[in-house]
C-alpha cells in the first residue's frame, strides 16, 4: 500500500469512525423526553 | 382522537433509518463510482457533497416528515400540502409514491438474486466451478427461460418469494420494520466487518501463476491514492453528488415518510445526523474494503478496473470465495450475499411504507390491506423486469448477449432522473415557500444537539444551487472525453508515443517537459480499446518504455468547449448519457447506424454474407430492446398518472370532508 492512499484511507475511515461514535454515544446518553400523549389508546 | 402509530424506540428509528439508506448500492454502486471517477480523488468531492448536500437534505427530509405527520400526513402528497400554499406542490409530492413504487419493483428482483445466491452458496452450486461458469451461472439465472438448478422459471420464483417476505413484514405495522432493522442492521454490519479483515489482509497471498500480479493493496491504493486535478472535472462532481443522493436514500419520500412517525417535540436533528453516518461508515468503511481488494488480490487490479460494476457482486465473488477452501468458501458466500439481502431488505420495506402511508390516510385501507395491496403493484410492476430481457446466443445455443431494458428504464427514470426532479422540488418548496425560517426552527425543535447557524444559509442557497448543477448536468450532459497522459524522460521514446498517439486517432497531442498527453472521445477510446489490457500493450512496449505507474487515464466532460461551441452557433453535444439523448434512444440508434454503415461496406463474398447476417442480428436485438424500454417507459407513465390521480380523488375527498 503506499503512503498517500494510506494516509487517505486512515484519515476518511478515522473521521467517519470518530463522528458516528461521538452521534450514537450522544444518543444513547440523551434521556428520552417525556411522551404528552402517554395513556392515549395504542392503535387506530 | 385515537393515538397513531408511532416508533417504539430512538434506536429502532435510527437503525431503521439507517437501514432503509444503507442498501446494495453501499457495496456495490459506491467503490464502481470511486473506480470510475478516478480512485482516490473521488473520495473528497463525495465528503463535500455529503456534508454541503447531504447532512442538510436528511435534516430538511427529517423535517418535513414530523412537521406532515403532526397534521396527520405520512406520505409526500399530503405533507408538500402542507407545507406548501398551492395545490400544485402536492403533485410533486407523487414522486414520493411513485419512485419508491418503480424502484421497489426492480430492487425486490435484485432482492431476491441474493436470497438465490444464499441458497446456492449453502447448496454448494459453485464448488470447483471455473470463473467463466460462475459468471456464466448469472446470465442463466437472469435468463429466466434457462434453469440452473432443475427449478423452472427459478428467478420468478425467488423474486415472488422475495416479494411475499417484504409484505408480511409490512403488514406487522412499523414495530415489524423496526425489528427487522434491529436484526439486520448489526447483522450485515457483523458480516460486512468480518469480510473487510479479509480484504484488508489479503496482500499478495492470493496471487496465482494465471494471475502473478495480483494483489488486494493495488486494489485499495487505486481507491485511495488521492488525484487532485480530477478535483476540477465537473463529471467527477456529479458523479459524487450523484452517489450520496442514492446512498442516503434523499429525494425518494421514504425519510419523510418515517420521520412523520415521529412525536412533534422528539429530536429529529442528532437522530439524521447519527443515521446519516451510520450509513457513511458501512459504505465508505465497509464498502470499500470488500468487492475491489479482494477481487484486486485474487484476478489483479487491471482485471478490476476493466470489469469493475454491479455484476462483480454476483459473477465474481461466489468463484473467489471458492478460493478460501469447501468450509469457508459456504460460509463466506453466506455472509456476503447475507449482508446483501439484509441491506436490500431494510432498504425495500422503506420503499412500501409511503404506499401504505397513503392508502391509510386517505381511503383508511386497513393496514394488512395497504401492505398486501403494495405487495400486489410491486407483482405487477415487478415481473415485467423480471421477464422483459433481450438474450442473444451464439452458435452452440450459449447466451452471449443479455440486456434488461425495463429494468435499466426503471432504474433510470425513477431511481435517478426522479430523486433529482424531487429533491430539487422539496429544497425549494422547503427553503422558499414554507420560509427557511420556520423549516430551521422546525429542524431545531427538541434538537438534542446544535446545528451550526451556517447550515440555513448552505440549506437556502447552496443545496437548492447543488441539486440544480446535478440535474442541469444530467438534462445536457457534454460527451465523455479520455485524457492519456504518460511522463516519459527519454526524448526519442516521447517522439515514439507522439506519433503512435497520432496514428490511433489521439487529438490535441501536447508535450510539456517529460508530459506527453493526448485525449479523444470516449466511445471511441473504448472502440479502439474494448479493455484495458488492450490498452495496456498498446502503451507498455519496449519502445514507449512506459509502466502503469508511469501514466494515467482519465475521462473529463469540456463543459467549457461545448458553451464556446453554444455561443458561436455551433450548438451543443450531448453524451450519449445524458438525459435528452436517453430520451431519444441515442445509444441504440447510434448502434444501429454503425452496424448498417459496416453492411454497407460489405460485397457478396460467403463470408461477406456471413457478415451481413451478423449485423442484421444485432440490429434486431437492438430494436428489441427499443422496444422493451418504450414498454418500461409506458408502464412508468401509467404508474406516476395513476398515482396522481388518487391524490386528485384523495384532495376532492378532503374538499368534500372539509379538509382541504
Amino acid at each position: 500500500m503506499n503512503t498517500s492512499a494510506l494516509i487517505t484511507m486512515a484519515t476518511t475511515h478515522g473521521v467517519v469512525i470518530l463522528l458516528l461514535i461521538y452521534f450514537s454515544r450522544k444518543v444513547l446518553k440523551t434521556p428520552p423526553k417525556v411522551d404528552k400523549e402517554a395513556g392515549k389508546s395504542e392503535e387506530d | 382522537m385515537a393515538k397513531q402509530e408511532q416508533w417504539g424506540s430512538r434506536v429502532g428509528l435510527i437503525l431503521a433509518m439507517a437501514g432503509n439508506a444503507v442498501g446494495l448500492g453501499n457495496f456495490l454502486r459506491f467503490p464502481v463510482q470511486a473506480v470510475n471517477n478516478g480512485g482516490g480523488a473521488f473520495i473528497i468531492p463525495y465528503l463535500i457533497c455529503f456534508l454541503l448536500m447531504g447532512i442538510p437534505l436528511l435534516w430538511m427530509e427529517w423535517g418535513m416528515g414530523r412537521f406532515g405527520g403532526k397534521m396527520g400526513n405520512h406520505s409526500t402528497p399530503f405533507i408538500f400540502d402542507t407545507l406548501g400554499r398551492k395545490k400544485l406542490w402536492k403533485y410533486f409530492g407523487v414522486f414520493g409514491i411513485f419512485t419508491n413504487i418503480a424502484v421497489a419493483s426492480y430492487y425486490c428482483y435484485i432482492e431476491s438474486w441474493t436470497l438465490s445466491y444464499v441458497f446456492h452458496s449453502i447448496s454448494d452450486t459453485f464448488t470447483g466451478v471455473s470463473q467463466a461458469d460462475t459468471s456464466y451461472f448469472f446470465l442463466r439465472y437472469i435468463d429466466v427461460s434457462k434453469s440452473t438448478t432443475g427449478i423452472p422459471f427459478e428467478g420468478v420464483i425467488f423474486f415472488v418469494i422475495c416479494l411475499v417476505l417484504n409484505t408480511y413484514i409490512l403488514s406487522k405495522g412499523l414495530s415489524g420494520v423496526e425489528k427487522v432493522a434491529k436484526i439486520g442492521v448489526p447483522m450485515l454490519i457483523g458480516f460486512g466487518a468480518l469480510l473487510a479483515i479479509r480484504g484488508l489482509t489479503l496482500g499478495t497471498s492470493a496471487a496465482s501463476p494465471e494471475y502473478p500480479e495480483a494483489n488486494a493493496w493495488e486494489g485499495i491504493n487505486f481507491l485511495w491514492t488521492p488525484q487532485f486535478d480530477s478535483l476540477a472535472n465537473p463529471k467527477v462532481w456529479l458523479a459524487a453528488a450523484g452517489q450520496i443522493f442514492f446512498t442516503l436514500s434523499l429525494g425518494m419520500g421514504t425519510i419523510q415518510c418515517y420521520a412523520s412517525y415521529v412525536r412533534s417535540n422528539d429530536d429529529i436533528a442528532l437522530n439524521a445526523t447519527t443515521s446519516g453516518f451510520a450509513n457513511e461508515f458501512v459504505e465508505v468503511v465497509l464498502g470499500s474494503l470488500i468487492v475491489i481488494p479482494i477481487a484486486a488480490g485474487y484476478l489483479g487490479i487491471d482485471w478490476v478496473l476493466d470489469n469493475a460494476g454491479f455484476g462483480m457482486a454476483f459473477q465474481t465473488m461466489p468463484f473467489l470465495f471458492q478460493q478460501w477452501g469447501l468450509v469457508l468458501a459456504k460460509i463466506a458466500g453466506v455472509l456476503w450475499f447475507g449482508l446483501l439481502f439484509f441491506a436490500g431488505i431494510t432498504s425495500s420495506l422503506a420503499m412500501g411504507t409511503p404506499w401504505i402511508g397513503f392508502v391509510k390516510d386517505e381511503f383508511k385501507l386497513p393496514h394488512k390491506v395497504a401492505a398486501w395491496s403494495f405487495g400486489l403493484i410491486i407483482l405487477l410492476f415487478g415481473l415485467p423486469t423480471v421477464l422483459g430481457y433481450v438474450s442473444g446466443y451464439d452458435e452452440n445455443g450459449k447466451i452471449s448477449f443479455l440486456a434488461q431494458p425495463i429494468f435499466d428504464e426503471y432504474d433510470y427514470w425513477a431511481g435517478t432522473v426522479s430523486l433529482v426532479v424531487f429533491a430539487l422540488a422539496e429544497a425549494i418548496l422547503f427553503a422558499w415557500v414554507f420560509g427557511i425560517n420556520k423549516g430551521w426552527k422546525e429542524i431545531n425543535r427538541g434538537a438534542d444537539m446544535r446545528i451550526p447557524g451556517i447550515f440555513k444559509y448552505i440549506l437556502k442557497y447552496i443545496t437548492p444551487l447543488l441539486l440544480l448543477f446535478v440535474f442541469v448536468g444530467s438534462l445536457i450532459t457534454p460527451p465523455s472525453i479520455t485524457v492519456v497522459k504518460a511522463d516519459i524522460n527519454d526524448p526519442s521514446k516521447q517522439e515514439f508515443l507522439q506519433n503512435q498517439m497520432q496514428q490511433a486517432g489521439f487529438v490535441d497531442i501536447q508535450v510539456k517537459g517529460k508530459s506527453v498527453q493526448g485525449e479523444m472521445y470516449k466511445n471511441d477510446f473504448k472502440a479502439l480499446f474494448p479493455g484495458i489490457k488492450d490498452f495496456r500493450a498498446w502503451i507498455e512496449t519496449p519502445q514507449t518504455g512506459l509502466i502503469k505507474e508511469n501514466y494515467r487515464l482519465n475521462d473529463y466532460q469540456d463543459w467549457a468547449l461545448e458553451f464556446n461551441n453554444l455561443i458561436r452557433g455551433n450548438g451543443w453535444n450531448l453524451d450519449n448519457e445524458s438525459l435528452i439523448k436517453r430520451v431519444m434512444n441515442g445509444a441504440q440508434h447510434q448502434r444501429i447506424q454503425w452496424h448498417k454503415d459496416a453492411m454497407a461496406q460489405l460485397g457478396e463474398s460467403r463470408e461477406d454474407l456471413k457478415t451481413r447476417e451478423k449485423h442484421k442480428d444485432q440490429i434486431q436485438l437492438i430494436e428489441q430492446q427499443i422496444m422493451l424500454a418504450n414498454i418500461g417507459r409506458t408502464l412508468l407513465v401509467i404508474l406516476f398518472s395513476g398515482i396522481a390521480f388518487l391524490v386528485y380523488m384523495a384532495y376532492l375527498k378532503r374538499k368534500k370532508e372539509g379538509r382541504a
